[in-house]
């Protein structure tokens, strides 16, 4: 099996078609649970890393992350969203998902509800496109931290591919922005690749 | 199972109700369309109780607008929804299912909401499946209440680890001061013994020599010409031993013997006092005797690097163990011997402050680098060669000062020279200075 390291130039920009759609669904059903204008950038992918055992994470999210969530997805396409939150956490969408106090208990809730969401709209996205199934077990915090300083780098990882999408929302006025860091085992990755080649065929 | 028509409604329905965990299903509106056992035993409210009103009437402890928008968000995105136990412990109010052993009073839940279509693929209402965590949460509680007491313990050891090292440094300064203190006492007492006797021997000769003297005259004036004539060589004799040259020579011989002997016994006397066998105690001390009998003993390392000018004040005589301070100075001042060069100089000066006094030992010689200066009062801390400074005078200064209720400072110059200043105040606070004493004794 190919690994998505070796993608094609023209297999990296259909990966980007298939996420820019999914983001574009996520972003009009978020705007139809908040009832606000809520706007999704355009997922940038960075260049996809394969790595042993540690990821190889952009510099400025070795800066600026504060507190890393995860979540499994599990099916046919099987992996881990990473969700990288700077200082300020979620806080900006409290209100529009309900929480009404801001203690420290809600604010990881805040977040891992964010996590859900933002998993969910990629992976689901993603797998209705590849056709298959997916399910997703409950999200946790993974690394919370005080300080910045490489919380990413204390993690023991097993063997995966690694692709960072950055991820910047507008809710209302508030620019809220976070980076997800979806990882695939090596063994299911083929399907991803599958069916980046028949979105390219059926061009 | 091949078969899905050998599995009735009732079937599963009465699985979904028998099954272990809370399994609720509502609609869009939050009404209740089923609730299961789990819920009943947990609610106290039976089943036909629970549906048909909305969530908020049978479970007022739900918040209404979150609930509201997590169900919501289920339908919307038609996506999984969840709750943890370590953000939200407690989403249904139920009792603790460890009744007996538990300290907890209620049930932890992990809680999943998932979008339920009907059997056309409508969207039907949102599923809750309550799972109970409480033995988990229990144990994971008790878990980070012993990591937190073992955090605790970790730090205090370090800080009892820190002080062991600091009390060893010191027992090993304090005990190398007392062999020498030992050597100095029994050396002083051995000189003592003769140069008593020969002080004594001194004066007597003295008198006796007086004595003589008195008699010469007397013979002298009673010898007339004649009889000089007769004993030529008398006069002879005389003029050979240079008799009156002799006789002023021997007053200053004398007088000089005197003043040596003082010098030894004053040494001999300073030893005593330095290494102050006794004095391990608080008692009323005069820091100038100190000074000045601790430059006696190490006047021989000082007198040919540097002059030392004394600037004392007008201080009175302080509450402190004469020996441990004596210590400081000598450490003060063989460091500043240390760091002077040519045309070296140390100055000492005392006086009164804040109702205490201070001494400064001021010396002109090469200073302390910047980077180094807060760590000159580390243990084992030292930037002289192998062998020649254990790196424990200064630290040991600085505990003894601190063990006084006092503060040693330091300001220094890189090329211009260092500043150790010592302030102590005149008495001890009363507890501790009785506290310590007793651990000294021992």
């Amino acid at each position: 099996m190919e690994t998505l390291a070796a993608l094609t130039e023209d297999q990296r920009d259909a990966l980007q078609e298939l996420m820019n759609i999914a983001m574009g669904q996520a972003a009009e059903r978020l705007a139809r649970l908040t009832n606000t204008m809520v706007t999704l950038s355009v997922p940038f992918i960075h260049p996809l890393i394969r790595e042993q055992d540690n990821l190889l994470i952009p510099d400025h999210l070795r800066r600026s992350s504060m507190i890393v969530t995860r979540q499994s997805f599990l099916g046919e396409l099987r992996g881990e969203v990473f969700v990288c939150f700077g200082s300020m956490g979620a806080d900006k969408l409290a209100e529009l998902l309900g929480y009404s106090d801001g203690g420290p208990a809600q604010q990881e809730e805040l977040m891992l509800d964010v996590t859900n969401i933002l998993s969910g709209a990629c992976i689901s996205g993603l797998a209705k496109q590849v056709a298959i199934q997916v399910s997703y077990d409950a999200p946790s915090i993974l690394v919370h931290r005080e300080e910045s300083a490489n919380a990413l780098n204390e993690l023991n990882l097993n063997e995966h591919l690694a692709m960072v999408l950055e991820i910047r929302f507008e809710v209302q006025a508030h620019q809220f922005s976070c980076d997800l860091l979806i990882c695939i085992t090596e063994r299911t990755a083929g399907v991803v690749v599958r069916a980046i080649d028949r979105l390219l065929y059926e061009l | 199972m091949t078969d899905n028509k050998a599995i009735s409604r009732e079937t599963l329905e009465s699985m979904l109700k028998a099954i272990n965990m809370g399994v609720l299903l509502v609609d869009h509106d939050c009404k209740v369309l089923f609730s299961n056992h789990f819920m009943s035993i947990n609610s106290g409210r039976s089943a036909e109780e629970l549906v048909g009103r909305t969530l908020f009437e049978v479970f007022p402890e739900l918040p209404e607008v979150w609930t509201r928008q997590k169900i919501n968000s289920v339908v919307t995105l038609q996506n999984f929804a969840f709750t943890s136990w370590q953000q939200r412990p407690h989403l249904f109010n139920f009792e603790s299912t460890r009744p007996i052993s538990g300290l907890v009073g209620h049930m932890y839940q992990n809680c999943t909401f998932f979008p339920v279509q009907d059997a056309d693929g409508g969207s039907l209402g949102v599923g809750l499946a309550i799972s109970d965590t409480t033995d988990t949460a229990a144990r994971q509680l008790e878990l980070t209440h012993l990591n937190e007491l073992l955090e605790e313990e970790k730090s205090a050891q370090a800080l009892l680890i820190a002080r062991l090292e600091e009390a060893q440094a010191q027992l090993l300064q304090s005990e190398k001061m007392a062999a020498i203190g030992q050597l100095a006492a029994g050396v002083a007492h051995e000189i003592n013994n003769p140069i008593g006797f020969v002080c004594s021997n001194v004066n007597s000769l003295r008198r006796y020599l007086v004595d003589l003297f008195a008699l010469l005259d007397a013979y002298e004036q009673a010898s007339d010409e004649k009889h000089a004539q007769a004993h030529p060589e008398l006069a002879a004799m005389r003029d050979k031993a240079d008799y009156d040259f002799m006789r002023q020579d021997i007053d200053e011989l004398i007088v000089e013997s005197v003043e040596g002997l003082d010098r030894v016994t004053r040494i001999v006397k300073d030893l005593r006092e330095f290494s102050h066998v006794d004095s391990y105690e608080w008692q009323l001390a005069d820091l100038h005797k100190g000074l000045d009998s601790t430059l006696n003993v190490i006047w021989n390392e000082i007198k040919f690097k540097a002059q030392v000018i004394k600037r004392y004040g007008d201080i009175e005589p302080i509450e402190c163990m004469g020996s441990q301070i004596n210590q400081v100075f000598l450490n003060l001042l063989i460091n500043a011997s240390h760091a002077v060069g040519v045309d070296g100089e140390i100055i000492i000066n005392s006086g009164r402050e804040d109702g205490g006094v201070f001494v400064e030992v001021v010396d002109n010689g090469h200073g302390i680098p910047l980077d180094i200066q807060n760590r000159i009062f580390e243990p084992f801390f030292t930037t002289k060669p192998v062998g020649m400074g254990s790196g424990l005078g200064l630290s040991l200064s600085y505990s003894i000062i601190v063990k006084h209720h006092g503060r040693l400072t330091v300001e220094s110059e890189p090329g211009r020279g260092s500043c150790f200043r010592a302030w102590l105040p005149l008495r001890q606070p009363q507890v501790q200075a009785h506290a310590t004493s007793a651990v000294e004794g021992c």
